[in-house]
């Protein structure tokens, strides 16, 4: 099967980490493709810089769609372009957020999300809100870090254990989320960081990764979006896209 | 009128505990008989132990409705069996959590539980989570003692008073649930030490007064649960 | 990967049945075996008869683990005993209620359970507060067909169709659950007789299959539920088991 994972960001070089990091998980009949934009932000790091990339994420979807791709993940935990997409397309559109958040949720009492920025904390909360899993969302919570500094795994890794434990111990999650599809291939680490800090029996989650395992779910099974929530918006023109 | 209270456990002392607190509370012209399970855990703390008594639970239920009880109490904070229960039986079927976080809920902006263990505290919030109850939930905390260790009154209220206090200070709670019917007859003393602490006037839920209450409420009412709520697969279901 | 599918009952007569059903959706790494009980009722449909299956259940899934399974399947839209049960092993545990329930609010604004066990809808509702998703379930529709009937595959295909372009027209449902893991094989059936009344992008998602799809998704990326959430239940005297 074909999935695309598609990166909102102007930066070339996406296409290529973001195919590395999907690759681990992967399975071995599934073809991986990346793709990235032609206009917008170089990263995604506030809601403004989500609704600069939103219009070219939802075109580079349709454009999979229309090359025979059959599943595409939006590349970021702010889930850029998916609702919209759905409506242009018919094949599964994952966003990492909902898939992470959901099935967090099956898998413990309550998740917290460590994020980058603090001022991203209100978009996951009223995610969590609209998915109908506030009840269920421990904390937000932030590494304050961004752009380059994610390059330095060991101090994103460190950041993050620090953030996890803090949830665990003082806002009672019993499963941390990832919150930024940057924080590549570091659940593990974590999971076993919180462990050597005597913190036990909380599974993280890569979002990245849980996104690609839901879209080869849904190809395996031809299960997509409903129409009827997504329905393909009425002819009009578009000017300047 | 007859309420039958079932200890969901194989402990007599518990079951014995549970007709002396039931005996205080009732009204003069309500009779309290106990029954104690001859097949699961000792103590239920887990899903686990919830699991493994809810078979012998329901046959208790069914032994009620047709001794003519009026009503059937499952004596514990998991309130095993009861969802189940009221598929099999048309006396009202109560548990301590759902009847103690519904008047709780009734008496002050939000409420805390403070239960034994801090594995509990999960199945807690989902009972108040599915009674439509979160919004008012302030916490759920954990005073850390076993069940059966509960029996040592002293050390049982004086740790209830202590995450009772945290539960006001830091976590906005305006009533106070017992969570665990094994500290039945502890509220006037959590009450005592809320006071002792400068809290005054914060209602502290004694959970099996709670059910026992709701219980005569119901019996007196004429009122049961919905049928359209809890399939009827009549008394012996299928199979079995 | 091994996955085991737990038959809740007692009813070896089914488990070929299942083998055969599972094993033909399985990815071709995954080795399916199923279970059923030695003790027990022989039909769940029922919270009461749910009851009386978990004890069973837990000890079937404790002893898949010792057996070296990567992860659990409970063939029953009860999910009977899947909480106990994570208390006990470390593997996946799939319930397919809950796991469809999660699945359906990601694929629409909201679903309806369509289900041939008339005795379930209550249990549908019941799930719904559980899992926190009850905004999201438009409703439970049965096809109002006695249980010694069922076996006019015909005529229960015909209600359930029914009762799904019901569902779809008057409760609002943008996501049908087929309410069943014993008949899930009609599940593409009542896809196809949607579509015949014109009702197009409506998924339609078989609980069983789905589960399956899951925990394969699960063992590929190691994740399962959290043991701060499910700790292993504490020594104690237990009696008659």
């Amino acid at each position: 099967m074909k999935i695309r994972v598609i990166t909102p960001s102007t930066m070339r070089e996406k296409v290529e980490r973001s195919l590395e990091q999907y690759s681990a998980a992967a399975r071995s009949d599934t073809q991986l493709s990346a793709d990235v934009l032609d206009k917008g932000p170089e990263s995604v790091d506030s809601v403004y810089d989500e609704a600069m990339a939103v219009a070219d994420t939802v075109k580079k979807i349709e454009t999979a769609e229309q090359e025979g791709i059959q599943a595409v993940i939006s590349n970021c935990m702010l889930d850029p372009g998916v609702l919209p997409a759905r409506e242009k397309v018919s094949m599964p559109v994952l966003g990492p957020a909902e898939s992470s958040m959901h099935i967090a949720a099956m898998l413990a009492d309550r998740f917290s999300v460590v994020t980058i920025l603090d001022a991203l904390i209100p978009a996951f909360e009223n995610h969590a809100l609209k998915l109908g899993l506030f009840d269920q969302l421990a904390s937000v919570r932030a590494v304050s870090m961004r752009g380059a500094d994610l390059d330095d795994q060991e101090r994103l890794q460190e950041a993050i254990e620090e953030q996890a434990a803090k949830a665990v111990e003082e806002d009672g999650a019993h499963i941390i989320v990832l919150g930024c599809t940057a924080m590549r291939g570091l659940a593990m680490d974590v999971e076993e960081g919180l462990r050597n800090r005597g913190i036990t029996g909380v599974p993280v989650i890569d979002p990245a990764l849980l996104a690609l395992k839901l879209a080869e779910a849904f190809v395996d099974m031809g299960l997509s979006h409903s129409k009827l929530t997504y329905p393909e918006p009425p002819q009009q023109e578009i000017i300047g896209f | 009128m007859d309420i039958r209270v079932i200890a969901p456990v194989t402990s007599q002392e518990c079951e014995a505990r549970a007709f002396e607190q039931y005996s205080a509370g009732a009204r003069r012209d309500t009779r309290i008989s106990t029954v104690l399970l001859e097949r699961g855990p000792a103590s239920i703390e887990s899903a686990y132990e919830e699991m493994l008594a809810a078979p012998g639970v329901l046959a208790q239920i069914l032994e009620a409705e047709r001794e003519g009880m009026d009503a059937v109490i499952s004596n514990c904070m998991a309130d095993p069996g009861v969802a189940a229960g009221r598929e099999i039986a048309s006396i009202p079927v109560i548990g301590p959590a759902e009847a103690s976080m519904h008047l709780a809920a009734m008496l002050g902006e939000r409420f805390s539980v403070v239960t034994v263990l801090e594995r509990l505290i999960p199945a807690l919030r989902r009972c108040a989570h599915a009674s439509g109850l979160s919004q008012q939930l302030a916490s759920v905390r954990a005073v850390n003692i076993p069940v059966l260790e509960l029996t040592d009154r002293t050390r049982a209220a004086t740790a209830l008073v202590h995450e009772a206090i945290r539960a006001v200070q830091d976590d906005g709670a305006h009533v106070i649930v017992l969570g665990c019917t094994g500290m039945a007859g502890l509220a006037g003393a959590v009450q005592q030490g809320l006071a002792q602490a400068g809290i005054n006037d914060v209602p502290v839920v004694d959970p099996a007064m709670a059910a026992l209450k709701i219980a005569e409420a119901l019996v007196d009412m004429g009122l049961s649960h919905s049928k359209p709520s809890w399939t009827d697969v009549g008394a012996t279901g299928s199979g079995v | 990967m091994k996955i085991r599918v737990i038959i809740p009952a007692v009813a070896k007569h089914f488990e070929p049945v299942a083998l055969d059903y599972y094993s033909r959706a399985a990815r071709s790494d995954v080795e399916i075996s199923v279970v059923s009980l030695a003790e027990g009722p022989s039909f769940v449909g029922s919270l009461y008869q749910a009851a009386l299956a978990a004890p069973g259940t837990v000890s079937r899934i404790a002893e898949a683990e010792r057996e070296g399974v990567d992860a659990v399947i409970c063939d029953c839209m009860t999910d009977p005993g899947v909480e106990a049960a994570r208390e006990v092993v470390s593997i996946p545990v799939l319930g397919p209620a809950e796991t469809s329930f999660h699945i359906a609010a990601m694929l629409g604004h909201r679903f309806s359970v369509v289900t041939p066990i008339d005795s379930l809808v209550p249990v549908f509702h019941h799930h719904a507060r559980r899992t926190g998703l009850q905004r999201q379930l438009a409703s439970v529709r049965g096809v109002n067909i006695p249980s010694s009937e069922l076996g006019n595959e015909e005529r229960v295909l015909q209600s359930l169709i029914h009762q799904a372009a019901t569902a779809i027209r008057d409760d609002g449902a943008h996501v049908i659950i087929f309410g069943s893991t014993g008949m899930a094989r009609l599940t593409a059936s009542v896809k196809q007789g949607i579509e015949r009344e014109g009702l197009r992008g409506v998924p339609v998602i078989d609980p069983a299959i789905l589960s399956l799809k899951i925990a394969e998704a699960f063992v590929d990326i190691g994740l399962s539920h959290s043991k701060r959430t499910y700790p292993t239940p504490p020594e104690k005297e237990i009696a008659g088991y």
